[in-house]
């Protein structure tokens, strides 16, 4: 027999909500349409661990789920089908016979959701178990999703398999770069000097022309700084009830330290709160964040998603698992410790609303909050400044392809589903979306909004996460190579030639750049002479020996160009960090721009470590540990 | 869209090639500029010797005329110079005519300034450097009055670049930076945010308050920072490649190779300090005649700042800067070149600052309209008082034909080596570069750049059939390094067998006897 709950019982008298917050719970349940409970505890009334408390209080015993051997049941297919309704209903089928119905719930005195699923199901329910939400949606997710998950993963994949890094080198892209070798072995062979003149030219001027291109786009940019996209009058005219559902994806993974952080900057948000949907995407297997989110004992703003168990574990398959459970007009990224700002989404809608069905994407600034925390932050700070500051709006002025940044990319949702999400194999998934929408001849905009973030201030961990970003760039560049002659139709000659020095001389400068200025520091130091000072023993004139020799492959001349480039290169780097710190006007920082050299070397490091990891295990997502800052939101302004 | 950007382009031609058919017709009449011989020169050598580019590089002067110039390739239709400066004075006053036509806020009249401005005019067909320095001074004054409007980034950088690429013009370029300093001050005053009301208001609440005065001064500081960057980064880079590759920081100016520029058109010869006495004497105010006289737009432009006051400032200080400069060092600095400051100047302010709010009423188009008449007439008679030889030559031989024996002489030595058979000549390069520029390739020759220029002057006949020298007309006799060593070799009783081949008020071509040495 079932027992009987009365909701006034649960949460009123003993949850202690009251009337007025449960009559504002029941007017969102009959407009969203989710089940009482769902939404007390995801939008800010009621908090699990209290939820969790009422219930034991009343004496039941929860439900422990046996994950790995839960089985979906006979009507698997109806449940399939209307996975989205069992997950707002908060209803996990158990066992199901012929005459027996046997499910485990979350809210027993949700006797509307308990009857609509007897509705799909076609039989009463005889009997339920009574567990935690967080346990029925991941009891749901792991045994109902499999559908879902596989698009997640293969979706790019079987819908357009060019354009997918499940294939890091295709075989004519291995041949391309085996052929390329032999010719340059054996022009080495049998013009050594001339070759070596030759591969010295080539490198330098790839390396100018490479920084050469950011500098203009940096300078391109600054053109438009003190155009603003949207004013202050324009978004003071919005009226909250035109504005649409809007989707917010968090993908978090071992990440139990921020989720407080998370709600807090998440409530912070100028948008009506029943508009927001958004999601917090835990992995199955993450027990760190799944249980951090279970005991939280303050209510929260968003819905948990469990992902099913599946390779690769990357961002972009949580992503687009995401997307099957989401529901708004637009959709945006915010990692777990991100700070937007507060009018960001009204500034976003008031955008899309002006410009054309085109632009599908509208990338915001990111910036940090701990820019002062050690020297890490404040050079990471510097090149994030001048990135979405000045570089971005760069390439959106001169209409080519934007690489999108990691988060604060805002989507028209309809466009995204178009283009198919983002590929699970690639670990600049973002960067690779937004070239295959400028390729479909969609457009990707930036937005003068800033996002603040928690900037890596651990060595390793930063080498970790770079590694990453710069494999990804390479995983995007060979996939989108793979048919160069396609590209140049699908982008136009201005946007192939911007993404061959922008995705390409990105990880080209960095893999380069620190075999060039050993070389030319070793030259540099034989022509100070230091070294016959240093033998101080011999008479012999030592680094005169040596250089007559490097000079027969590396004449003054070329000398004397490396030594240009290499100084015109850094300083106009150095440059343009200073002046994107100088704009957001943290002048304390203009001279940490100066050691910026190192900075790259630094890159090189992860440069070398990712294009080892591209041959070795493409699709391993190197994990960024945040929450590691000790630092409070500093105003970035 | 197209055909506007093709009728710009074209008008681009059409102007640059009025410039160059002048430039050939003064020529014609006898104009020269030694100038575009000492580039169209440095360009010869660049690839003569061994280690000619480094010395290129650390000699010319001006460099950027150097490097504008290396990518034309006429000097013997015409100099390259003369075709990069109408290019560029070409542009300069194409891109002023479409602004000044299509802004109703610009008088149209100024468009007869434009074509008419005998500064203009002489920077698109003199083939010197004065294109470079209007373009320069233009451009900056341009960025800092739009930087006053902005406060962008944007302008900043660009003003830094510019700077950053002008000091390859003239190092003296970075003195500007100065005049930036009170710009800059008073701008961050505007910059602050939140706060609001009049100047007195915003500086007595910024400097009241600690944290305002921080941000104030900070901002302050990290402008001059940022338009500094890259010209200072641009010198440290030129010390460094001198200090690598020729030992010394300084090399540049402190090596023999030095001299090469003080024969260069930019200083004055000994000969022509008399014409300038009455200028340069300290207590006489004779200056300020050539000085107001290229001033007259600017300073009426101080007056006529339309709403805009720090036109009127930015004017005022660069007509006090450039006074004070032209005081301090008035040989070097009482030419075109720095006067063309003011030209600048006073082209940016009346042809783009003026307040939406205020409308270009009939009176006030008049006016400009009378200063700009004023301002060409006082050009004009600048150029007829100029003691600038160059200068002055450019007015007369636009009035009448000019004999020039300079001129005559360098068509003398062409056409007198144009019957010898080629061979090694030993000559005084700084001197003679125009001569050496009309040679035909079969010739070679000893001089300050070749490696054995001094083993040359010790033994001539073992380096040279031909021996070039001036004669005491000449303005640089005294600076000859050939004709010294031949005096010395004759004063240590060491014979030289030479026979003279030609002579003329200049210079004397001698042929050495090639069984000299044997002799001896």
């Amino acid at each position: 027999m079932r027992q009987e709950y009365y909701r006034k019982s649960l949460f009123q008298e003993k949850a202690k909500l009251n009337a007025i917050q449960i009559e504002e719970i029941e007017q969102l349940e009959r407009k969203l349409k989710q089940s009482f409970l769902k939404i007390a505890l995801n939008f800010g009334y009621l908090s699990r661990r209290s939820w969790r408390e009422t219930i034991q209080s009343t004496g039941i015993e929860l439900y422990q789920f046996e994950y790995a051997s839960l089985e979906p049941i006979e009507k698997n297919k109806l449940v399939q089908d209307n996975l989205h309704q069992f997950l707002d209903a908060l209803i996990f089928p158990l066992r199901q016979s012929e005459d027996n119905l046997h499910v485990v719930l979350s809210d027993p005195s949700d006797s509307i959701n308990i009857n609509r699923i007897e509705v799909i199901l076609g039989q009463k329910v005889d009997s339920f178990e009574i567990a935690e939400d967080l346990d029925v949606l991941k009891a749901l997710h792991v045994t109902y999703g499999a559908e879902y998950l596989d698009k997640a993963v293969f979706g790019i994949y079987d819908s357009d398999r060019e354009s997918c890094a499940i294939e890091t080198f295709t075989k004519p892209q291995l041949y391309f770069l085996g052929i390329i070798f032999m010719i340059g072995l054996s022009f080495f062979f049998f013009f050594p000097i001339g070759t070596a003149i030759t591969i010295n030219i080539v490198l330098n001027l790839l390396l100018l022309i490479s920084i050469s291109f950011k500098f203009v786009l940096t300078l391109y940019g600054s053109k438009f700084e003190v155009a603003r996209k949207i004013n202050p009058e324009e978004l003071e005219a919005i009226d909250d009830k035109e504005l649409p559902f809007y989707t917010i994806l968090l993908p978090v993974f071992k990440e139990s330290e921020v989720i407080h952080k998370l709600v807090y900057n998440l409530k912070n948000l100028d948008y009506p709160r029943e508009k927001l949907d958004i999601k917090l995407l835990i992995e199955s297997d993450d027990e760190m964040t799944y249980n951090a989110v279970k005991n939280m004992n303050f209510p929260c703003v968003f819905e948990p998603v469990i992902i099913p168990y599946a390779q690769p574990k990357t961002k972009p398959k949580a992503c687009n698992y995401g997307l099957y459970f989401s529901k708004g007009k637009y959709l945006t990224i915010y990692d777990a410790e991100d700070i937007p700002d507060n009018n960001q989404l009204k500034l976003v809608h008031t955008l899309f609303k002006k410009i054309s069905e085109e632009y599908v994407v509208v990338q915001c600034a990111l910036n940090y909050f701990n820019k002062k925390e050690n020297l890490l932050t404040r050079l990471f700070t510097l090149e994030y400044s001048y990135w979405f500051d000045y570089m971005l709006p760069g390439l959106d002025n001169l209409d080519v392809p934007i690489p999108l940044g990691g988060t604060s990319n805002h989507f028209r949702f309809d466009k995204l589903m178009e283009l198919g999400g983002w590929d699970g194999f690639n670990v600049t998934e973002d960067a690779d979306l937004g070239l295959r929408a400028y390729a479909k001849s969609y457009k990707v905009t930036v937005l003068d909004s800033t996002t603040l973030e928690e900037a890596n201030n651990d060595f390793f961990n930063w080498i970790r996460q770079r590694s990453r970003w710069i494999k990804g760039y390479m995983q995007t560049f060979l996939v989108h190579m793979r048919n160069p002659l396609k590209l140049y139709k699908k982008v136009g000659l201005k946007g192939f030639l911007s993404f061959q020095f922008f995705i390409g001389g990105t990880f080209f400068t960095f893999l380069v750049y620190p075999v060039l200025l050993v070389f030319l520091l070793f030259i540099l130091f034989l022509y100070t002479g230091l070294l016959d000072k240093m033998v101080f023993w011999n008479d012999v004139e030592i680094s005169e020996i040596i250089l007559g020799n490097v000079r027969l492959f590396f004449p003054d001349w070329l000398v004397i160009l490396s030594v240009f480039n290499f100084v015109v290169g850094n300083l106009m780097m150095i440059y343009v960090n200073m002046i994107a710190v100088f704009r957001r006007k943290a002048y304390s920082l203009m001279l940490f721009s100066l050691i910026n050299p190192f900075y790259w070397l630094m890159h090189s490091v992860s440069a070398y470590k990712g294009l080892i990891q591209l041959i070795t295990k493409p699709f391993y997502w190197e994990k960024t540990n945040h929450g590691l800052t000790k630092a409070t939101k500093g105003p970035v302004q | 869209m197209k055909s506007k950007k093709l009728l710009y382009f074209f008008s681009w031609l059409a102007l640059s090639s009025g410039y160059l058919v002048l430039s050939y017709w003064l020529q014609q009449r006898g104009f020269f500029n030694l100038e575009s011989y000492f580039i169209d020169y440095k360009k010869l050598v660049t690839s003569l010797y061994e280690e000619s580019i480094l010395r290129s590089v650390y000699f010319t002067d001006p460099f950027l005329l150097y490097l504008g110039s290396s990518l034309f390739g006429f000097p013997k239709v015409m100099g390259s110079t003369y075709f990069f400066n109408a290019l560029v004075i070409g542009g300069l006053s194409n891109h002023l005519l479409y602004k000044t036509i299509n802004s109703p806020k610009i008088p149209n009249f100024l468009v007869v300034y434009i074509f008419f401005s005998p500064i203009i005019i002489y920077a698109g067909i003199s083939g010197g450097s004065l294109a470079l320095y209007l373009l320069f001074y233009y451009l900056f004054f341009t960025l800092v009055l739009k930087y006053t409007e902005t406060y962008s980034v944007f302008h900043l950088t660009l003003l830094s670049i510019l700077i950053g690429v002008f000091i390859l013009l003239n190092l003296e370029v970075l003195k500007l930076l100065l005049l930036l300093i009170p710009i800059f001050f008073f701008s961050s005053f505007h910059k602050a945010k939140g706060i609001s009301g009049s100047f007195y208001n915003r500086a007595s609440l910024i400097l009241s308050n600690d944290s305002q005065r921080r941000k104030f001064f900070s901002s302050f500081f990290s402008s001059i920072f940022v338009v500094s960057f890259i010209p200072l980064m641009g010198l440290a880079t030129f010390l460094i490649l001198n200090k690598i590759f020729a030992g010394n920081t300084f090399y540049f100016l402190e090596s023999y190779g030095n001299n090469w520029n003080s024969y260069s058109p930019n200083f004055v010869f000994i000969k022509d300090v008399e014409a300038y006495s009455p200028f340069i004497a300290s207590n006489t105010p004779f200056y300020l005649i050539s000085f107001f006289s290229v001033s007259v737009l600017t300073i009426f432009q101080i007056f006529n700042y339309g709403g805009a006051k720090a036109k009127s400032i930015l004017m005022l200080l660069s007509i006090l800067f450039l006074l004070s400069e032209i005081q301090e060092f008035k040989i070097e600095k009482l030419n075109i070149q720095y006067l063309s400051m003011l030209t600048g100047a006073g082209l940016a302010s009346a042809l783009f600052f003026r307040k939406d709010s205020l409308k270009l009423n009939r009176f006030n188009y008049i006016l400009v309209s009378l200063f700009a008449m004023l301002g060409m007439y006082f050009q004009w008679q600048y150029f007829n008082i100029s003691i600038q030889e160059n200068e002055n030559l450019y007015a007369k031989s636009l009035v009448e034909a000019v004999e020039s024996k300079r001129v005559n002489s360098i068509q003398n030595f062409e056409q007198t080596f144009k019957k010898l058979s080629p061979g090694r000549i030993l000559i005084d390069d700084a001197i003679f570069y125009p001569e050496l520029t009309t040679l035909s390739k079969e010739f070679i020759w000893e001089g300050h750049f070749s490696s054995s220029y001094q083993q040359a002057l010790q033994i001539p006949e073992l380096y040279a059939d031909y021996v070039v020298m001036t004669k005491s007309n000449h303005p640089l006799f005294l600076d000859d390094v050939v004709a010294t060593a031949f005096k010395r070799l004759e004063m240590l009783q060491v014979q030289s067998d030479l026979n003279l081949l030609f002579e003329d008020d200049f210079l004397e071509i001698y042929q050495i006897n090639p069984n000299s040495i044997v002799n001896k």
